[in-house]
Parts: structure tokens; sequence; C-alpha cells
């Protein structure tokens, strides 16, 4: 087989690559979304922390420096086999992508906390006191006032969030999600051969960074623009 | 209306306010004068508890403020910064309406949960509860207050503007009418104009004159000298954290009695 002839021979396998492709985004999208609101709770309980010595606050904040040592010190991949075979039990009522999005949403918040507790702590501290000052509650402040403008502030660092995560999810098929990359997996083992499988894969994971990068630099553009 | 007995505060060896009594009365416009490092400042933000004194008592028309929802006592007493602390993401006009319809809305939660309790007591409540605004009617009401303060203030056109459009005295004016909008019982100023270009200290004095003439309550920390000595009832000077001199205006500064307060006026005659 020459090499166009292997390329028709791994487009057979569309709906494969497809379903794939539809688990790698999902997993993307879906672990995004919780990491920011995960990230966000986190950055706050540990901002909230540094003005105020309640009791309460101090257990969640020890808890949120647990979570976050924990998650940064240890691979995904492992996190992702500790949830599905250990915490979960690999029942075989799991839906192994629902799984893997919940997996990689929590490790995402871990570092989203770090890059948000950062944004938080670059917003004027009148921001905070203006609020305040005229009744509003703290986490009313937070929401209004401090997490829009620090996600402004810390959006080139989420959005390599994002790029990250994406690339990150290649590990999902450990627990077996049919995701791009477990699909030409697949693909390989049938054809018996790897590079035009495992080039295309590559090519296909760079495209989708490529038009993430593109759809990103419109945003800040944007952004830089609004004069708020 | 606000009773201040024996306020102290530390920032470590520093006593920044210590042992500060006052009464602020309705009605009184109050200028708190001194050097720069005399406590000012702190004093003004203990009365409105963003710094957490730790002796002595602020009473609030008869009550500790501890023991009052904080959020609640804030909401009846305004706070304007020196550095205007506009919210810089939000429009001219939310940053006016923002404090006001989350007060409101809730407002209408206390009452809607009071008027449920009583229906379990067999008690009628539909009348009570149609009457109650919708969260719609309370936006565009605060809305339309909000354009009203506005156009007071010359700055209706800037309604959907962004604070990093206006100039200074342009933002400290919108700062004292975001404050207004919350109808509040007594205004607090801490040093409204210092970070003001010259041509700009004018608008906003000439605004806080105004509410002067309203009988606004306020309390004004301040390095306008002529500024206090027209506009307030009463000045208190204060200096090393203490109250040095409290006196009508008049009083305090033509014929100043303790050394410390002279060897300031001398110092600042230029600016009177």
């Amino acid at each position: 087989m020459n090499f166009w002839q292997e390329i028709s021979a791994v487009l057979e396998y569309h709906t494969l690559i497809f379903k794939g492709l539809g688990a790698t985004l999902l997993i993307t999208v879906g672990a995004f979304l919780i990491g920011q609101v995960l990230g966000v709770v986190t950055a706050t309980i540990k901002v909230a922390r540094n003005n105020n010595s309640n009791v309460f606050l101090k257990i969640l904040n020890a808890l949120a420096s647990v979570y976050v040592t924990v998650i940064r010190g240890t691979p995904v991949v492992v996190q992702l086999l500790l949830m599905y075979f250990v915490i979960l039990g690999a029942s075989p009522f799991l839906n192994p992508l629902i799984v893997a999005i919940a997996v990689f949403g929590i490790n995402s918040g871990a570092y989203v906390a770090e890059t948000m507790r950062g944004g938080i702590l670059s917003v004027d501290k009148g921001q905070m006191e203006a609020g305040r000052s005229l009744g509003l509650s703290f986490p009313k402040t937070m929401v209004k006032v401090v997490v829009p403008q620090a996600t402004k502030n810390s959006l080139p660092a989420l959005f390599n969030e994002l790029i990250a995560l994406l690339k990150e999810t290649s590990v999902a098929g450990y627990i077996t999600v049919v995701d791009l990359t477990r699909a030409f997996e697949k693909i390989s083992n049938n054809e018996t051969s790897a590079i035009v499988p495992y080039i295309m894969l590559a090519v296909i994971y760079l495209v989708i960074v490529g038009i993430l990068t593109l759809i990103i630099r419109q945003i800040e553009k944007r952004l830089q623009n609004d004069r708020n | 209306m606000i009773e201040i007995k024996n306020l102290t505060k530390h920032y470590g060896e520093l006593h920044a306010v210590n042992d500060v009594s006052a009464n602020i009365d309705d009605g009184e416009i109050i200028a708190v004068i001194g050097p720069s490092g005399s406590g000012k400042s702190t004093f003004i933000r203990c009365i409105n508890m963003l710094e957490n004194y730790d002796g002595g008592q602020i009473l609030y028309k008869g009550t500790d403020i501890k023991q009052l929802d904080i959020n609640k006592y804030r909401q009846e007493v305004g706070m304007v910064f020196q550095h205007f602390n506009l919210f810089n993401n939000l429009t001219i006009l939310d940053n006016i309406t923002l404090a006001p319809i989350d007060k409101r809305k809730q407002k209408v939660k206390e009452l809607t949960k009071q008027l449920k309790a009583q229906k379990k007591q067999g008690i009628d409540i539909s009348e009570q509860l149609k009457n109650l605004p919708t969260k719609k009617q309370i936006v565009q009401e605060e809305q339309e207050n909000a354009l009203q303060l506005l156009t007071r203030i010359g700055l209706a056109d800037k309604a959907n503007s962004y604070p990093s459009q206006l100039s200074g005295g342009q933002k400290q004016r919108v700062a004292i009418v975001r404050a207004l909008a919350m109808k509040p019982e007594i205004l607090l100023f801490d040093e409204p104009t210092s970070a003001l270009d010259i041509e700009m200290v004018q608008e906003v004095l000439s605004l806080i004159k105004q509410l002067a003439e309203t009988k606004m309550t306020m309390v004004i920390v301040t390095h306008e000298l002529k500024f206090a000595k027209n506009v307030a009832t009463r000045v208190l000077f204060m200096d090393g954290g203490k109250v040095v001199e409290d006196n009508t205006p008049d009083q305090l500064f033509n014929n100043p009695q303790h050394p410390r307060l002279k060897e300031f006026l001398a110092k600042t005659s230029d600016l009177m």
C-alpha cells in the first residue's frame, strides 16, 4: 500500500474518528467548565482566608490546600485510574466518559485555582471595599465585581489551561473512553501500521489547537478594544 | 445618630486611632482635618467597619454596630473614597444601580418570606404579595433613579460609558451619586479630592456643598481647609490618633486653643 492508500484506509474509519473527536471535545469543554467553577471557588476561599480568621473558613482553606497539593502533586493518569477503578470501583453502571469529564475537571480546577488566586489579588483592593461599603455581601461583590476583573486579568493563562487540557485528555483511554487518541490506536491495531494513523492523529490535534488559538486571539483582541 | 466611644485602632505598636470619642448628630456636617498620618482616614474607615477597631464602641442609633447586620448597616452609611473605586467592569449606570437593586431584591425576598409565614397561620396574603414589586420593576425604577441622579450632576450622557472613559472629577461625582442611590442616612468622605487634578477639585466640592444644603449628614476627611471652614458645621482636628480639638469652624479656625492646632494652621495658612 502506498501512502495515499493508507490514508484512505484510515479514513474508512471516519465514524470511529468522529466519535473519538466528539469524546475529546466533550471532555475538554466539560472539564474546562468544571475546572473554572472549582478554581474560582477554591481561589476565593484562599483569598477570603487572608482577611478573616473565621473557623469555618479555616477548615475550608485547609481542604482547599489539600485539594490543590494532591492534584498538582500526582499525574492525571493516576487520578483517572484511582477514580475509575478504586474510588468508583469500575462499576458496570459507570459511564467512563462522565468519569473522565469529572476527573479532568477536578484536575483542571487545581491549576485554575492558582491562576485565579493571582488574578483576584491583582484586582485593586478598593473594588472589594467599595462593594462592601455599599452593603453588598462578600460573595456578591466577588461574583459581580472582583471575579469578572480577575478573569479578564488571567485570561491568557486560562486559555493556556484550555489548550493543555485538550492535549491531556489523550490519556482518557486508560479508563476505556474511546477518545481521539484511543480511536486511532484501534485503527492502527487493525491496520497493523502505525506511521500513518499516528501522524494523522498528531495533525488533528495540531489543527484543533490551531483553531482554538485563532479564536482566543480574536477574543483577546476584542477585549483589548473594549475600554472597560 | 452615631456615637463613637473611646475608639482605638492599633497597627502593631502604632496607635492609628487612640481613644477617640465623638458624636455625629442628624444634619451635622463634620470636617475632619489634620496632618497626614494623624489617623483621620483610619477613623472614618472604622465608622464603616472597613477597619476592624480593637477598642471602644460605635453606636448607630443606640445599637453597637458590631451587633448589627453589617451589610444592612452599610446600606445606611455611604462611603466615598479617595480613589473613587468605581467598579471597572461595569458601566456607570450599573455602578450606580448594582447595590440598590440588590438591596431591594433582598427586601422583597424577606417580605415574601414573612408573608408566607403568615399564610401558614391562615392569613390571606394574596393582596400583599401582589403589591410587592417584581424584579423587573425594581431594575427599571432604580435605573430611572440613577439616570435622574446622573442628570443632576450633568453626566446622563455617560450612563453607558465605563469608568476608564471618565475624568477623575467625573468619576468622583459618579461615586458620590452611587453612594446617594442607596438613600443613606449618612455619608462618609475619605479625602474625596486628594487624588484629583487641581482643576477638578471644585466640581467635586461644589457637589458636596449642594448635598450640605439638603441637610445630608456627612463626615468629610479633607485637606481642603477653606472648604471645611465654609461648609462644615463642626470641625475635628486630629493629631497623633487623637481628636485634639472639636469645635465650630469659626472657633476652631479663628480662635484655635491647642498649640498643635495653632502650629498646623500657621503652616497651612496659605490654603485658607
